[in-house]
C-alpha cells in the first residue's frame, strides 16, 4: 500500500514536472524549426539566384519548396501562437513531431529522393523528441521517421524510376546496404534520445522537490 | 521546500527554497508571484568557479517568445522574397496569374492573421500564489535572479 504510494508520488511529481519543462521544450523546439527555417530555405534562394537561368533548381522545384516552407512556417507560426498563450493540450507534441517528419518528407521527394542528404534531416526531427520528455513521443518520431524515409525509397523505385526499371538496372538502384544502415542509424538516434528521457525522469524521481503535489482543497 | 497553491487551477506543490521570483504550475502553465521570494530569496548561492546556473523556465519562456516572433517575422520575408523570385525565375507549368493570384493570397493572409494576432494578444502578468505554510502573496515581478544562465564569475562582478 505504501509502495503504491509512493509510486503514485513518483509518477505525480514525473508528470507535474515534465509538463513544464515540455512546454518549456516545445518552445524551444520551435523557436529552432523557425530558425532552421530560416537557415535552409535562405540557402536555398541564394543557391537558386546563383544557379543559370534553365538551372532545374529554378521553377517547379523552386514553387514546391517555397509551397512546402509556408505550409512549415504556418505550423510554426500557430504552435507558436499557442505556447506563448501557455495552451499546450497532451496531444501537440506529437501532432508537431509527425508534422515535422511530414514536411521532410516532402522535401525529400521534391529533392529527387533518398539520395538527397536532406534524409539527414530525419535525425534533426528525432532529435527534438527528448526535449518533450515524452517516450510515446520518441518512439513516434523514431518510427515515422523510418517510415518517411522507406516511402521516400518506395516514392523513388517505384514511381520515380519505375518497378521493373528500378530492379533490372543496378546503376539506378540504392544500394541495399545503405538503405539498412540509414534505417539501423534512425532507429539507434532514437534508442539514445529515449535513453536520455529516461535519465532525466530519474533524476527528477530523486528529487524530492515537487513529489507531494496534490489536487487543493479551497 | 516550501508549500504553494496555484491560484488559477488550485493544485498544491512544493518548490525549492531558492525559487525565482515568478513561479510556473506544473498543471495549467500560469506564471506565478513566488510568495516567498522577498523573504527567502535575497541572494544566491555561490558557484564554484566556471559551474553555470540553469536559466529559469519563465525567463527562456520570455525570450522565447520575443526570439519566435522575430523570426517568424524573418522567415515571413524570406518566403515573400522566394515567392518574389517565382516571378523573376519564371514557373514552368504554372501560369503567370495563378502564381500571383497564390501570392497576393499569401501575403493578404499573413498580413490579416498578423492583424488579428496583434489586437488579439494581451501579455498577462503574474498571478499571486499563495504561500501554504506562511508568506503573504508577492507582487514581485522581477527577473529570476536566481536561476540565470550567467557565469558564476561574471555574475560576482
Amino acid at each position: 500500500m505504501m509502495a503504491n504510494s509512493t509510486a503514485d508520488l513518483s509518477r505525480d511529481g514525473w508528470d507535474l514536472s515534465r509538463r513544464i519543462e515540455a512546454w518549456a521544450g516545445e518552445m524551444r523546439v520551435n523557436v529552432i524549426r523557425i530558425l532552421a527555417i530560416a537557415i535552409f530555405y535562405s540557402r536555398h534562394l541564394i543557391e537558386m539566384f546563383l544557379s543559370p537561368r534553365d538551372a532545374p533548381i529554378r521553377g517547379m522545384y523552386h514553387l514546391r519548396v517555397t509551397a512546402v516552407i509556408i505550409a512549415w512556417a504556418g505550423v510554426a507560426a500557430t504552435v507558436h501562437i499557442l505556447l506563448s498563450r501557455r495552451i499546450y493540450p497532451p496531444m501537440m507534441k506529437f501532432a508537431t513531431a509527425l508534422l515535422d517528419v511530414l514536411m521532410i518528407t516532402l522535401l525529400c521527394t521534391i529533392a529527387g529522393g533518398p539520395q538527397t542528404p536532406l534524409v539527414l534531416l530525419y535525425f534533426l526531427a528525432i532529435g527534438t523528441a527528448p526535449l518533450r520528455l515524452s517516450l510515446p513521443l520518441v518512439y513516434v518520431t523514431t518510427l515515422a521517421s523510418i517510415v518517411g524515409y522507406l516511402s521516400v525509397l518506395a516514392w523513388y523505385a517505384w514511381h520515380v524510376v519505375g518497378f521493373h526499371t528500378y530492379y533490372a538496372t543496378p546503376s539506378l538502384r540504392i544500394p541495399r546496404s545503405q538503405e539498412i544502415i540509414t534505417v539501423l542509424s534512425l532507429g539507434v538516434a532514437g534508442l539514445l534520445a529515449g535513453q536520455m528521457v529516461r535519465q532525466a525522469r530519474r533524476m527528477v524521481e530523486r528529487c524530492p522537490s515537487i513529489l507531494s503535489a496534490q489536487e487543493g482543497r479551497a | 521546500m516550501k508549500p504553494v497553491r496555484c491560484a488559477t487551477c488550485d493544485l498544491q506543490w512544493n518548490i525549492r527554497d531558492d525559487a525565482p521570483s515568478v513561479i510556473t504550475c506544473p498543471r495549467c502553465l500560469a506564471a506565478l508571484n513566488n510568495p516567498y521570494a522577498q523573504t527567502t530569496s535575497t541572494s544566491p548561492p555561490t558557484l564554484p568557479s566556471g559551474t553555470k546556473r540553469v536559466i529559469a523556465v519563465e525567463q527562456q519562456m520570455k525570450r522565447d517568445t520575443r526570439a519566435g516572433m522575430i523570426g517568424i517575422v524573418v522567415v515571413l520575408f524570406i518566403v515573400v522574397f522566394g515567392v518574389l523570385g517565382l516571378f523573376a525565375a519564371g514557373v514552368s507549368g504554372a501560369e503567370s496569374s495563378t502564381v500571383l493570384l497564390i501570392a497576393l493570397g499569401m501575403i493578404v493572409a499573413a498580413s490579416v492573421a498578423a492583424v488579428i494576432f496583434s489586437l488579439k494578444w494581451k501579455r498577462g502578468a503574474p498571478a499571486s500564489v499563495a504561500g501554504i505554510s506562511g508568506g503573504a502573496a508577492s507582487t514581485t515581478t522581477g527577473a529570476a535572479a536566481i536561476l540565470n544562465y550567467q557565469p558564476a564569475h561574471a555574475r560576482s562582478e
